[in-house]
């Protein structure tokens, strides 16, 4: 709905200000001697060119929001999709991350791989007990073959 | 000699180190968030009790397997498991997404062993002149190499042209962040101590590439149907679904881009990141059907596969005549290659000739191998497409933590894990293109440092960048390349 209207505009107004951020940041970068070009000098050219080309697109993208307003935009938004699964797999995949250290890796692994197959399950009828086991199996297949065979170090957390 | 360094491989212990590193290099492969290059470091301590000769074949098996497995996942799944196989994305998966799946397999496993037979002829026949030549590139050819592989994200996105340079220059941007070359100084760190060594270029392509399609799935999750993945799934092949007639029709691609893959695997710092992307702009661009690519067509895909695997032969190349490792995979192998006594180099041929056969005989032998493990394996691989995504999807993430976190064990990698996923999210949904940004994550690097030894040399002149013939060639290429590309995009706007 909103972003389908309004993408071009946000996704070049958050390229442009990043350019900007950039470029500004670029003049705490300290330089050495006097080479010819020194640490600033590429940080500075990208910075002008991401700007320069986020404005275009900005602008363009101005310029295209508001011909669309003036037609009445009764678009049929297509499928919309379904946002919250999307924020719930980052926020999952995010305490993936922050609980593999204090949990271990069989535990996180296990949990995170359950809820994320049931944020994708598409909806139809859920059979508990095959994730569960799915999940379980998968966690505790790498983990050994990880450990013991591959000789790498995996975070033992609560049940190590 | 050659008689020397057959029978050391060919040897039942020989053969059997050939065939388990090949099996291995291509199960590494074929999991996004493993490596080749991992694969070879764990076996390394397994060679010390192997003579010289079963070492370096083991250690060169895996490489092999891993950059021919490296072609699964992105036919399959659209994830590139190393920056080597980030153009298989382009053909391999719409490949699938018609049925093509277990075509577009043969015809990459197939092409995958001509790319390296030929780097070994290359190999073989022309090492010594290819080194020759590959001394004479100094800063100034090095910059301007890379000057012309970044112009071919011009032609790369002939449909949307800035947003290809931005997402390019994005990339660009990513590269500076971490300790700059020549002076270190740090950049763009916030004062993060793990921000210091910059971001790592598996965590930054499996970021960008396999968390966005895990959260697209999350987005389409209510409406996917078990049928379109059913559908995909059963294809059975016959030998490697295509046909003697149709494979002739593709050598001439496949020798061009052998030899491109050759040619940028001996200069060392360029390999297969680049040549697959650079093998597969000159064969849209030279083909006489340039709007099929992308949507498809064996053509893109066998230039990259070829190319890819033909790097390997080209980075052995310097790494034995001159003692000069291209990447770091090639760094482990001087690392074994010194320690098993055998010292690259100019005479290597007088003092170790026979190790230098084995070398050769084991690359030809384990791509054979790999050519029969995969031509009974497609059937199986393409099983992989039957397992349900919402099962296959969050094990794709939970071996791409664990990749990420095996690189420096450390946590905070699998956090850049993320955050690449959701600056890839974000372009995606933007409708950015996502290769660009790879190159110009691959290629920044490499191009400001010579840059900035090449302007150091000259002091501050820029006359030797088109004084030097090698240089200037290049230049001239990247100016008609982009004037192509953009000749090319008027032409279809009209």
């Amino acid at each position: 709905m909103m972003w389908q209207k309004y993408k071009e505009l946000i996704s070049s107004s958050v390229i442009t200000v990043v350019g900007l951020v950039y470029f500004i940041l670029a003049f705490s970068i300290r330089q050495y001697g006097d080479a010819v070009l020194d640490s600033r000098f590429l940080p500075l050219v990208l910075g002008v060119l991401l700007v320069v080309f986020g404005s275009v697109k900005l602008f363009g993208s101005i310029r295209q929001t508001l011909r669309q307003e003036h037609e009445t935009a009764t678009m049929n938004s297509p499928e919309t999709g379904s946002r919250i699964h999307v924020l719930l797999t980052i926020a999952l995949m995010i305490g993936y991350a922050f609980a593999l250290k204090p949990l271990g890796f069989l535990f996180s692994t296990s949990v995170y791989m359950f809820l994320q197959t049931i944020i994708l399950f598409p909806n139809k009828k859920k059979n508990v007990v095959i994730m569960i086991a799915v999940s379980l199996i998968f966690s505790i297949t790498v983990y050994l073959v990880f450990t013991r065979v591959f000789s790498l170090v995996l975070p033992r957390g609560i049940l190590g | 000699m050659i008689l020397e360094g057959f029978l050391a491989v060919v040897s039942i212990s020989g053969l059997f180190w050939i065939f388990l590193g090949t099996i291995v290099g291509i199960i590494f492969g074929a999991i996004p968030g493993l490596t080749a290059t991992m694969a070879i470091v764990m076996f390394i301590p397994v060679t010390y009790s192997l003579p010289p000769a079963t070492s370096i074949a083991l250690l060169l098996s895996l490489y092999i397997g891993g950059i021919s497995g490296g072609l699964i996942p992105p036919i399959l799944i659209n994830i590139p498991g190393t920056p080597a196989s980030i153009a298989t994305c382009f053909e391999g998966y719409p490949m699938t997404l018609q049925g093509k799946g277990g075509q577009a397999l043969g015809y990459g496993v197939v092409f995958s062993f001509f790319g390296t037979l030929i780097s070994v002829l290359a190999l073989v026949l022309i090492s010594p002149s290819l080194a020759a030549l590959a001394i004479k590139f100094g800063p100034f050819e090095y910059a301007a190499v890379t000057i012309f592989s970044l112009s071919l994200i011009i032609t790369l996105s002939a449909d949307n042209m800035v947003k290809g340079v931005m997402s390019g220059l994005i990339g660009l941007v990513f590269a500076t962040v971490g300790m700059a070359p020549i002076d270190s100084v740090t950049r763009y760190t916030f004062g993060f101590v793990n921000l210091r060594s910059g971001f790592d270029i598996l965590t930054v392509l499996v970021g960008i590439y396999a968390i966005p399609e895990i959260l697209e799935i999350a987005e389409r999750s209510k409406w996917i149907k078990r049928i379109e993945t059913e559908e995909i799934g059963k294809i059975k092949i016959k030998g490697f679904g295509f046909s003697f007639s149709e494979f002739i029709i593709q050598i001439p691609n496949a020798i061009r881009s052998a030899f491109i893959g050759i040619g940028l695997g001996i200069l060392p710092g360029i390999g297969n990141g680049t040549s697959n992307i650079l093998a597969y702009s000159v064969a849209k661009n030279q083909s006489k059907h340039p709007e099929k690519f992308g949507t498809g067509i064996p053509d893109g895909l066998v230039a990259t596969e070829t190319a890819n695997n033909a790097t390997i032969g080209g980075t052995i190349i310097p790494l034995l005549t001159l003692g000069i490792p291209g990447d770091s995979t090639a760094a482990l192998l001087l690392g074994a290659l010194i320690i098993n006594g055998i010292t690259p180099g100019p005479l290597i041929f007088q003092e170790s000739g026979s190790v230098v056969y084995a070398i050769y005989f084991a690359m030809i032998i384990s791509s054979l191998i790999m050519l029969f493990l995969d031509l009974y394996g497609i059937n199986l691989f393409v099983k992989i497409l039957n397992i349900p995504k919402h099962y296959l999807f969050p094990a794709v993430f939970v071996l791409c933590a664990i990749g990420a976190f095996g690189l420096n064990n450390r946590l905070f990698d699998i956090a850049i894990l993320i955050f690449f996923g959701l600056v890839g999210y974000f372009l995606k949904k933007s409708e950015y293109p996502l290769p660009p940004l790879i190159l110009g994550f691959v290629l920044g690097p490499i191009f400001e440092l010579n840059l900035r030894r090449a302007l150091s040399y000259s002091q501050g002149g820029l006359l030797p960048f088109v004084s030097r013939p090698i240089s200037l060639m290049f230049l001239v290429l990247t100016i008609v390349s982009i004037g192509f590309g953009l000749f090319k995009n008027s032409k279809r706007k009209a």
